[in-house]
C-alpha cells in the first residue's frame, strides 16, 4: 500500500471519534481500492489491445496472504536478497522485498506480442523508488544508462529496458527466421548497412524496432489498450493471485509449431496460421484460498467445436456406476463420461477441422480418411458396447507374497539356487466400463471359458494371465450395464450377489457435474506409503504433506456457453493461515529450514 | 561409440531395477594358472517391476529395450568375448522369467581375463587397465590380487539422484577357486572356506560406492 495511504489512515484514527471513523474507513477502503484499480489499469493500459498473451501477478492478493515481514524472514528469500546484494551496487544491501524498489502492491504484467518481424516478450513492473531499483544495478551497469526525456534507458541488441519514477518496462525481441528470409535481399541492399553481415544487420534492426516498440509502449502511444478487449476484461478476476489470458489459443499454438516444425526440419507440413483449429480465447486463474489452491481454466471454442463437445459430453455418468463405489475405500479415482457413437460419429469432424488445419497440404486425404472410417463403423452397435462410461477406483495397495531366486553357499561356497519369498506392495483397483451389450460379453465370457482364457466362479470369472505378465490376480463380471475388471475376489463376489456397500457421499457431485475427474485422497494416499520405501529427505517431505495435504481433483466440466472448463483443487489442512503460507513452508522445507 | 552404447545398456538394465540386484564374480583356477570364470548378474528379486516396466517405453527418461534388443546385445558381448585369445569354451544363459543372466568362459591366464574388461572399457580405461591389472597372479610368490582403478564415488556422484535408488539392496560377490590352499587374505571381510581351497566376499553396492568396503584383495596362497 503506498506510504500516502498509511499516513492517511493513521491520521483518520487519531483524528476522529470511533463512529465518524467507521464512516472514514468505507471512504477509505473505496479510496485504496478505486487507487489500486487506477494503478493497475494506469498498467494495463500500457499493454498494447494486439498482444497475445497477458500474464499478471496480483502484487496486492500475495501481500494479503503473506506480509512483507513474514516474507522477508524465510530463508530463501534472505538468499534471493543476498544473490542480488552481491550483484548490486556496494554500498547496497537488499534485506527486503521492499528494498528492490517495486511497487509490490500493485499488479505486475508480462506480455506477448507478436508481428511479421519480430516478436516482444514484456514485463511491466510499478516502481515504488526509482533509486532503490538502479541500486541494483552494478555500477558499471549504471554507466550504461540514457537518459531519454525524463525516461532512463539499458538496451543491448535483445533488450530495451525502460524507466521513470513510477514504471518499468523490460523488452526483449525475438526475430521471425522466415521474415529476414525472405527480406535478405531488400535489407542488405541498403546503402547504411554495406559491408555489414546478415547477422549484424538483423540484431541491429531488432535492436533498433524493440527500443521503437519499447518507447511506445511505455509512454502508451498504442492505438488501443488490451482494456478494450471484452474477452480479456472478462477473464479478470480480482481474487486471482496470478492470471493468463491467450488471445487465441490456436494461433498461439500454430506459432509454437511452426517454431518447433523449423527446428525439426518440417517446414513444408506445418502451416503456422491454423495449428489445431477451433480453439479460441483461454484464461487460467490461480487462487491461494485459505484452505484450497486453485488453478481455473476457460477455453473458448468456435461454433464447429462448440457442437462437437455439445454431442460428445451430452451424457452424465450413468447412475448405476454410484452404486459401487464407497468413498471409505477410495484412495484415488478417475472417471470419463462421454458418448461413444457421438465420438465416432464426430471424429471425422473433429480430424479435418482440428488436424486438417496442422496439415493443410493433407486436409483432403483427411477428410476421406474421416468418411472411410465413418463407413466402416457401426456407430451405434459400438456406441451400445462401449458406452463412453468408464470409473476406476484404486481401493488399496496389499501387500503380496513374491517368490525370487537367490543362492545359497555351501561349506566350500559352490552355491546352489534356492528360492525364497518376499513381500511386495501391489494395488487393488477395480475399474468399471459402462455397456449395454451385457449378452453379448456373457456370451464372449462364455466362449473364454472354453477356451480356458477365464475360469468361471459363480458369477464372475477369473482371468487366466500369467503371473509373470501381470503380478495380481484379476476378475471380471458383467452387471447392470457395467463391466467389471477388478483384483478383488471379494469385492466382485459383493457387486455380483448384491451385497455391495455403496458410499457416494460428496463425491456424487463431482462426478455428476463433470465429463472427467482425477480425484486423490491425500491422507489415505500418502499413509499407505511405506516409510521403509523413502529416504530420509523424501520422508520429511511426506510428513509435510500427510500435516497438510487432504485431497484434490482435476475435473473438466460440460461446456459452458461456447467456453470448456476444468478446475484444479487442492485441499488442505489450513495449518499456516493460508495456501500459500503452506507453500513458503514448504519451500523452506525443501531447502532444510523447518517451520 | 559402441562402447557407449554397451555402457548405456548396461546402465539401463540395472536402472530397470529399482530395489533389488545380485552380481556373482566365480572365479576357479587351476595349478597352471588357467581356469574357469561366471559371472552371475540376478535381477530376480525385482522381477515385478521389471514385468512391468517391460510393458513400458522408459522408465526416468530410459528407453527400455526389449527382450530382443537384449537378446541381440547379449549375442554381441559373447561374439566379443569369443574373439579375445586366450579366451575359450564361451558360455552364456538368459532367463527372462527370473531375470537371471550368465556369461563364462575358460581363459590360459588372468591376462586373458583383463583384456576382457578393457575390450569393454575407454580407451583411457584400457591404458590404465594394462598398467593396474584387475587379476593377477604372482606365480613366483603364489599371491592372487584382485584390483580395479575405478573411483566408485565419483563416479557415483555423476548419476542422478532419483537414479541412485538402484543401488541401495544390491550386492557384489566375489568366488575364488583355487587347488592350493589359502593361507591369508589382505580384505578383512573375505571368508576363507573350511577346505582353505576357497574364499568369498559379499559387499553392499552402498558401502562399494561410497569406498567404505571394497572388493579389492590379495590372496595369499600356500608356497
Amino acid at each position: 500500500m503506498p506510504k500516502i495511504l498509511y499516513k492517511i489512515k493513521r491520521q483518520l484514527r487519531t483524528k476522529y471519534n470511533y463512529r465518524s471513523n467507521i464512516m472514514k474507513r468505507i471512504l477509505l477502503f473505496v479510496a485504496v481500492f478505486a487507487s489500486y484499480a487506477g494503478i493497475a489499469q494506469d498498467l494495463e493500459s500500457k499493454i498494447p489491445n494486439s498482444a497475445e498473451v497477458v500474464v499478471s501477478i496480483n502484487g496486492n492478493r500475495l501481500m494479503e496472504l503473506v506480509s512483507i515481514s513474514e516474507f522477508d524472514n524465510y530463508n530463501f528469500a534472505k538468499k534471493i536478497f543476498g544473490k542480488l546484494s552481491k550483484k548490486a551496487d556496494s554500498t547496497f544491501t537488499i534485506s527486503s522485498i521492499e528494498d528492490l524498489g517495486f511497487d509490490i502492491n500493485s499488479k505486475a504484467f508480462y506480455f506477448y506480442k507478436k508481428t511479421d518481424s519480430i516478436n516482444y516478450h514484456n514485463f511491466l513492473i510499478k516502481l515504488s523508488d526509482k533509486n532503490k531499483f538502479e541500486s541494483l544495478m552494478s555500477p558499471r551497469k549504471k554507466e550504461s544508462i540514457v537518459s531519454e526525456g525524463g525516461i532512463q534507458m539499458i538496451s543491448d541488441n535483445y533488450t530495451t529496458a525502460l524507466w521513470d519514477n513510477n514504471l518499468l518496462l523490460f523488452s526483449t525481441n525475438q526475430t521471425e527466421y522466415e521474415f529476414f528470409k525472405k527480406h535478405q535481399e531488400r535489407f542488405e541492399s541498403k546503402a547504411e548497412y554495406e559491408g555489414m553481415s546478415y547477422y549484424k544487420v538483423k540484431k541491429l534492426l531488432a535492436s533498433h524496432w524493440t527500443k521503437n516498440f519499447a518507447f511506445k509502449t511505455f509512454k502508451g502511444q498504442e492505438k488501443t489498450s488490451v482494456l478494450n478487449n471484452p474477452s480479456y476484461k472478462a477473464s479478470q478476476d480480482k481474487n486471482a493471485i496470478a492470471s493468463v489470458w491467450v488471445r487465441n489459443y490456436s494461433q498461439l499454438l500454430g506459432t509454437y509449431m511452426q517454431q518447433m516444425s523449423r527446428l525439426i526440419n518440417l517446414e513444408e507440413s506445418l502451416s503456422p496460421e491454423s495449428s489445431l483449429n477451433g480453439f479460441e480465447s483461454g484464461v487460467a486463474n490461480l487462487y491461494f484460498d485459505q484452505e484450497s489452491i486453485r488453478l481455473t481454466t476457460k477455453m473458448e471454442v468456435n461454433s464447429n467445436l462448440k457442437t462437437v463437445f455439445r454431442k460428445l459430453y451430452k451424457s452424465k455418468l450413468d447412475k448405476n456406476f454410484y452404486n459401487y463405489f464407497n468413498q471409505n475405500d477410495a484412495l484415488a479415482y478417475m472417471s470419463v463420461s462421454m458418448d461413444t457413437k457421438a465420438l465416432l460419429e464426430e471424429y471425422p469432424t473433429l480430424i479435418s477441422s482440428m488436424y486438417g488445419g496442422m496439415m493443410p497440404g493433407y486436409a483432403e486425404e483427411m477428410d476421406l480418411m474421416g468418411e472411410l472410417l465413418s463407413l466402416a463403423l457401426d456407430e451405434e452397435a459400438i456406441g451400445e458396447f462401449i458406452t463412453g462410461d468408464m470409473l476406476l477406483v484404486l481401493n488399496d495397495f496389499g501387500e503380496k507374497e513374491v517368490t525370487y531366486t537367490t543362492y545359497k553357499y555351501d561349506e566350500d561356497f559352490e552355491k546352489k539356487e534356492v528360492t525364497k519369498t518376499k513381500k511386495e506392495m501391489v494395488p487393488d483397483f477395480m475399474l468399471m466400463i459402462g455397456s449395454k451389450k451385457e449378452k453379448l460379453l456373457n456370451k464372449l465370457a462364455r466362449l473364454g471359458t472354453k477356451h480356458k482364457v477365464f475360469e468361471n466362479t459363480s458369477g464372475y470369472y477369473k482371468l487366466d494371465i500369467s503371473k509373470k505378465d501381470f503380478p495380481v490376480d484379476l476378475y471380471a463380471a458383467v452387471k447392470n450395464n457395467i463391466l467389471f475388471l477388478t483384483t478383488s475376489k471379494e469385492n466382485l463376489s459383493n457387486v455380483v450377489n448384491n451385497r455391495f456397500v455403496n458410499n457416494i457421499g460428496k463425491h456424487k457431485k463431482l462426478l455428476h457435474g463433470s465429463n472427467s475427474v482425477l480425484y486423490l485422497n491425500g491422507e489415505k494416499l500418502i499413509s499407505k506409503v511405506p516409510a521403509s520405501e523413502l529416504s530420509k529427505k523424501e520422508g520429511r517431505y511426506f510428513d509435510y504433506l500427510r500435516e497438510n495435504f487432504k485431497d484434490a481433483y482435476f475435473k473438466s466440466s460440460k461446456i459452458k456457453g461456447n467456453k470448456v472448463c476444468s478446475e484444479l483443487k487442492i485441499n488442505t489442512s489450513n495449518a499456516h493461515g493460508n495456501t500459500l503460507k503452506m507453500l513458503f513452508n514448504f519451500i523452506e522445507l525443501m531447502n532444510g529450514k523447518r517451520r | 561409440m559402441q562402447k557407449k552404447g554397451f555402457k548405456l545398456f548396461f546402465l539401463v538394465l540395472l536402472v530397470l531395477c529399482t530395489s533389488c540386484f545380485e552380481i556373482i564374480e566365480e572365479v576357479s583356477f587351476n595349478k597352471d594358472g588357467t581356469g574357469h570364470v561366471k559371472l552371475t548378474m540376478n535381477l530376480s528379486q525385482s522381477k515385478t517391476k521389471l514385468n512391468s516396466m517391460m510393458l513400458l517405453d522408459s522408465v526416468n527418461n530410459y528407453e527400455i529395450p526389449s527382450k530382443t534388443k537384449i537378446k541381440n546385445k547379449i549375442g554381441e558381448v559373447i561374439q566379443k568375448v569369443k574373439s579375445i585369445e586366450g579366451i575359450s569354451n564361451v558360455q552364456n544363459s538368459s532367463n527372462f522369467n527370473d531375470y537371471i543372466f550368465t556369461v563364462s568362459c575358460d581363459f590360459t591366464n588372468v591376462e586373458a581375463l583383463n583384456k576382457v574388461i578393457s575390450k569393454f572399457s575407454s580407451k583411457k580405461d584400457a591404458t590404465i587397465i594394462k598398467q593396474h591389472q584387475h587379476f593377477s597372479f604372482n606365480t613366483s610368490q603364489n599371491t592372487f590380487t584382485r584390483n580395479y582403478h575405478y573411483d566408485l564415488s565419483k563416479a557415483f556422484q555423476k548419476t542422478k539422484v532419483k537414479d541412485r535408488k538402484v543401488f541401495e539392496n544390491a550386492t557384489m560377490t566375489t568366488i575364488y577357486r583355487f587347488e592350493t590352499p589359502i593361507i591369508s587374505s589382505k580384505n578383512p571381510i573375505a571368508k576363507i572356506s573350511g577346505s582353505k581351497n576357497a574364499i568369498m566376499l559379499r559387499v553392499n553396492a552402498q558401502d562399494l560406492i561410497q569406498n567404505k568396503k571394497t572388493i579389492k584383495n590379495q590372496i595369499q596362497l600356500q608356497k
